[in-house]
């Protein structure tokens, strides 16, 4: 750097890159710098790279703080994570165990009102003539007819049994199964 | 054109919020916040998350060991981050063969998906960040407390040590060997930010 370049303008370059220096660090801005750039190439490069390199630190800043906080999100995923790994299989277990218990409750209870129905029926089958008894009666307690009906295809086992109305029997019907004697050869 | 300003969360945590937070039972135990605030100090020294959390967790038990020294409580967030730089410092001679251990463990660098990629990556900030390396210590420390960190030199110069001046003198000297290491190695960024070609030595 040569005299004459070092004293462009008011102020040589030595004090124009100070003057740089001054601005990052105190923000004070001398008018007499702008003059040398004006003049200088060298000083006006200088002060460009040293614009970048600010600005490169800034970035640099703005970045840590954002690798941080990416740690952090990546922590509470992670908090998040063991809390439902946790709490997701105890509630996976509730669940079943709550479904299991409904479909208990459904099935016990239903089974004793078909029953306590059927006998309701039974016993209000007199008021009502058209209702339907004989799928839902209790198993019969006095046989009086067992008889076998039916073609050698569909042989079945009718099992009559009387009912508290008078005259009518209900009849118990069992699908055979084998040979009719009458297919018999012999 | 100064653009370097206290940030915010500096304004967030104060010496007697840090003291507050620091529980007696565990001396490795502080607030979220404050310990964030270490790490991301500890960060900006030693480029790798892993070596950070390692040196809070050592400077948070010097500073529980040598607990009777701090007269004044009010000084513990001072007090602390100073630790903090000085167990970074030690932390850059045995983190190379920590980080060779870990990745041997790993069977792979599980950590470099999330840390700033090196200078290859062609990026200004990047080459900055490489050749930060490079600096002589007390003018890298400077820069990182003063740029990143965005501390006055006031405190920079209570952390480090050494008065106002010097740590101006090395804020400047820092930048310039920053500058100089850049146009020497990377010849191509100082065309393109100043349309011609400028020696080092200019």
């Amino acid at each position: 750097m040569d005299r004459e370049s070092s004293e462009r303008g008011d102020m040589n370059c030595e004090q124009a890159r100070l003057a740089w220096h001054r601005r990052c660090d105190d923000g004070v801005a001398d008018p007499a710098v702008d003059e040398h750039l004006r003049v200088c190439d060298d000083c006006r490069a200088y002060h460009r790279q040293m614009d970048a390199i600010e600005g490169a630190l800034d970035e640099l800043r703005a970045d840590t703080e954002s690798i941080v906080s990416r740690r952090l999100d990546r922590k509470s995923q992670l908090q998040r994570r063991t809390w439902f790994s946790t709490v997701l299989p105890l509630a996976r277990i509730a669940a079943v165990l709550a479904v299991a218990a409904a479909l208990a409750w459904y099935f016990a209870s239903t089974r004793f009102t078909n029953q306590q129905s059927g006998t309701d029926r039974l016993t209000n089958s007199s008021n009502n003539e058209d209702e339907t008894v004989a799928t839902i009666v209790p198993p019969p307690d006095d046989v009086t007819e067992i008889t076998l009906q039916g073609e050698s295809a569909s042989r079945y086992l009718a099992v009559a049994t009387p009912t508290s109305r008078p005259g009518v029997k209900l009849f118990w019907l069992y699908p055979t199964v084998g040979e009719s004697p009458t297919s018999d050869p012999s | 054109m100064l653009r370097i300003q206290p940030c915010e969360a500096a304004r967030n945590v104060n010496d007697s919020s840090a003291t507050n937070l620091n529980e007696p039972g565990d001396p490795t135990r502080v607030s979220p916040s404050v310990r964030d605030r270490l790490v991301r100090l500890a960060y900006r020294f030693v480029w790798n998350r892993d070596d950070a959390e390692d040196v809070v967790q050592d400077a948070l038990a010097v500073s529980h060991e040598r607990r009777n020294e701090l007269r004044d409580p009010s000084k513990w967030w001072a007090w602390t981050r100073k630790i903090v730089v000085q167990q970074s410092r030690l932390s850059g001679r045995k983190s190379s063969a920590r980080r060779v251990q870990r990745e041997r463990l790993a069977g792979q660098d599980l950590d470099r998906a999330s840390e700033p990629p090196d200078a290859a990556s062609g990026e200004l900030k990047d080459i900055v960040r490489a050749l930060l390396q490079e600096l002589p210590q007390r003018q890298r420390e400077v820069i990182v407390l003063r740029h990143l960190e965005e501390l006055a030199y006031e405190e920079i110069a209570g952390l480090l040590e050494m008065s106002v001046s010097t740590a101006r003198v090395h804020a400047k000297c820092g930048r310039q060997t920053l500058r100089e290491l850049l146009v020497k190695r990377h010849p191509e960024w100082a065309v393109q930010w100043t349309g011609s070609r400028v020696s080092a030595a200019t």
